[in-house]
């Protein structure tokens, strides 16, 4: 028998239902089971989803993949993910397993008092801690397919909840992990992540997978920044297995609050990334940088939304990428200014260089505006170095190989640096410096 | 043997004739200034030498014997040729720093010398920025990126002075600049000029002469070098203007 998936996760709700004793009489189930039928309607997009038109998900159906459902036995130790963390981020870390919080693993250092809650959501659903009826909320209005099966099978993730006018020093690193040594997993992790009025919290979000088999990491971040918060958010992906990941980020932003978005992937077989922000209220700031780094069949997709709903916000984004081989980007960038949203300043970019005639890019910007004071600018460039760059580096002595990667790591750099985590952003050079062979001071 | 000996070299650029049989020899020790008006095809001359391959060339052109078009354009620069830029490029996100370091320890290994130490290079680039009268903050900054046009030419010699060419071309080093960043440059070449390199000056103006004063001016016109002279001629040529000569070509 050869289901296709969509049949198969549908066919999985019942038994589900059943092994979750207890919660399936409770209003959370009620939500699950309205995403369930959403997503029977619904099942997984095509290219014929405008949404979805450069990014062919059919392979779904000839992987046997299998929803992560219970909390596996794990024998990967603290040893085992060592290499996975960034050196001297001296961060709270929190991992999770196939979707499942490992406190064993988990490093939390920030002492947990005033309110102050990092942790899984399980915990919090069973606890039922001050702020977890908030889960969900970001992405009510949302009609996404996979936001719809998350909805329905998500078990665990992250729970964060910074109080009123703390600064969490140290940053919050969220380490997923999708063990494919045995089979084929399908993972689907929730994190919320709650800033409370004047605070301030950094997120690091990555993605790894164990084993050789392929693995499905289906993630939602719902992101909330109350008045006067800032958040910055970081999620790195530098994955070389067979690892298809499909994750959004979902930011609601109140009156003055700041969020920085830095998406990084320099590795990654196939990488939808949506983040989405919606400005719910006057004078917040909204700023997406990314970085893509592709080389073999990598595939990368960043769909970005900025949806400026209040008069007097700000959002500026900046996405890069470097193509290289039979490797190819998409990039989709839509900023919703509505009626009442008067001096607005929107701005975005999204430069390409393509290494290889086979490398490919389908950039798009979106711009929809209902309201007549507002500065609003796109540009998308793609192509290949400046040769008047490469030529006065090589008239210095300078290999032309070496002068490529120089202007390669320079063209990175201008994203990466924005990274308002000083030790992750060094991380993160060091390691695009490597990938390029390229010494830097 | 010479250092720079340059043949009935022919320039083309698609259709057009851009250097039509250019002769020059340059020795050690020796400063050379190239005057003429705009589009005789000065800059070209200074980009064939650095090695920008868009051209269809003929002729020979040896530096220190060798076939220079057999060398790519970092060849050309690990040998010791060095061309300051008419437009500097400007290259965000590489430091000059890290810039110099690269280019340095390219040439360096390229005459089977060891890469110096971050220490070593750190003072030599001091006592290199100082020849030019360059801040020493201007040195953690990307290259070029908003130097004002005198800062972009301070940083080429101070490029030149980082190299230690054998033979620095300069191509226009003179325009765009105030008086007082016409002294700073001007001092900062007399100060690397030896028995053991040499420079070809390209200029439109004599004012750069003044301050470094040639031994041979060529005159180029028309793809050609017309007429050779001292450092009287580029006087000559001040107070004659350009017209003197296309006379003087015209009644021949």
């Amino acid at each position: 028998m050869n289901l296709d998936l969509k049949s198969k996760f549908v066919d999985e709700f019942e038994k589900f239902g059943n092994s979750l004793n207890g919660e399936s009489l409770t209003e959370n189930f009620q939500l699950r089971k309205i995403a369930f039928e959403n997503f029977k309607l619904k099942g997984f997009p095509t290219i014929k989803n405008e949404e979805w038109k450069y990014t062919n998900i059919s392979f779904l159906n000839k992987l046997d993949f299998v929803l992560s459902l219970e909390e596996p036995v794990t024998n990967i130790t603290k040893e085992d993910i060592k290499e996975l963390l960034f050196d001297d981020l001296n961060e709270n870390l929190l991992v999770f397993i196939d979707g499942f919080y490992f406190s064993e693993l988990s490093v939390i250092k920030s002492e947990l008092k005033n309110g102050l809650y990092i942790g899984s959501i399980s915990e919090a659903l069973k606890s039922n801690l001050a702020g977890i009826e908030l889960l969900g909320k970001t992405i009510e209005k949302s009609d996404d397919s996979f936001t719809h099966l998350n909805n329905v099978y998500y078990r665990d993730g992250a729970y964060i909840n910074i109080p009123e006018n703390m600064e969490l020093t140290e940053p919050i690193h969220i380490l997923n992990i999708i063990d494919a040594r045995q089979n084929n997993p399908f993972v689907n992790t929730r994190n919320l992540i709650i800033a409370g009025n004047n605070s301030r919290v950094k997120l690091v979000e990555t993605y790894h997978q164990f084993g050789n088999n392929s693995g499905f990491s289906n993630n939602i971040t719902e992101i909330i920044a109350n008045s006067d918060s800032i958040v910055d958010y970081n999620k790195f992906q530098n994955d070389d297995k067979d690892l298809y990941q499909v994750g959004t980020t979902q930011v609601i932003q109140e009156k003055r609050s700041v969020f920085h978005g830095n998406t990084v992937t320099i590795k990654g077989k196939f990488v939808r990334n949506n983040l989405n922000s919606f400005l719910n209220d006057e004078h917040c700031e909204s700023n997406f940088n990314g970085f893509y780094f592709l080389d073999n069949k990598d595939f990368v997709d960043n769909h970005t939304l900025v949806d400026h709903a209040k008069p007097n916000c700000n959002s500026n984004e900046n996405y890069k990428g470097i193509i290289d081989d039979e490797a190819k980007a998409v990039f989709n960038g839509k900023i919703m200014v509505w009626k009442d949203a008067q001096k607005t300043i929107a701005y975005q970019s999204n430069k390409n260089i393509l290494l290889s005639d086979n490398a490919t890019v389908n950039t798009k910007p979106q711009l929809e505006i209902f309201a007549d004071d507002v500065k609003c600018s796109h540009g998308a460039t793609s192509g290949n170095l400046d040769e008047t760059q490469l030529f006065y580096l090589r008239a210095r002595g300078i290999s032309e190989d070496k002068a490529k990667a120089l202007l390669l790591y320079a063209f990175s750099a201008n994203v990466i640096d924005r990274i308002t985590i000083p030790v992750l952003k060094e991380n993160i050079k060091r390691l695009i410096a490597e990938r390029l062979n390229v010494e830097v001071e | 043997m010479a250092l720079l000996k340059i043949e009935n070299l022919k320039v083309n650029i698609g259709e057009k004739n851009i250097l039509k049989g250019l002769n020059l020899e340059v020795n050690a020790g020796e400063v050379h200034a190239i005057m003429g008006p705009n589009g005789t095809g000065k800059s070209t001359l200074a980009n064939v030498l650095a090695g920008l391959d868009n051209y269809e060339i003929e002729g020979s052109v040896l530096f220190e014997g060798k076939n220079l078009f057999d060398l790519k354009a970092e060849e050309r620069a690990r040998e010791g040729i060095f061309l300051a830029f008419q437009y500097p490029v400007e290259i965000p996100g590489v430091s000059n720093a890290n810039f110099m370091k690269t280019a340095l320890n390219e040439i360096r290994k390229y005459r089977n010398l060891d890469p110096l130490d971050a220490m070593d290079f750190l003072q030599l680039m001091k006592e290199r920025a100082a020849l030019v009268e360059i801040d020493s903050t201007f040195l953690s900054r990307s290259v070029n990126e908003g130097f004002s046009g005198g800062e972009k030419k301070r940083n080429e010699i101070f490029q030149m002075a980082m190299l230690e060419p054998k033979l620095c071309v300069l191509d226009e080093t003179d325009s765009g600049l105030d008086i007082d960043a016409l002294k700073i440059v001007s001092n900062g070449v007399n100060k690397l000029r030896n028995e053991k390199n040499a420079f070809v000056i390209i200029t439109h103006y004599q004012r750069l002469l003044n301050y470094i004063v040639p031994d041979f001016v060529h005159v180029m016109f028309d793809g050609r070098i017309v007429r050779s002279g001292g450092k009287d001629l580029a006087y000559e040529l001040e107070e004659k203007g350009y017209d003197w000569i296309k006379k003087e070509l015209n009644g021949k």
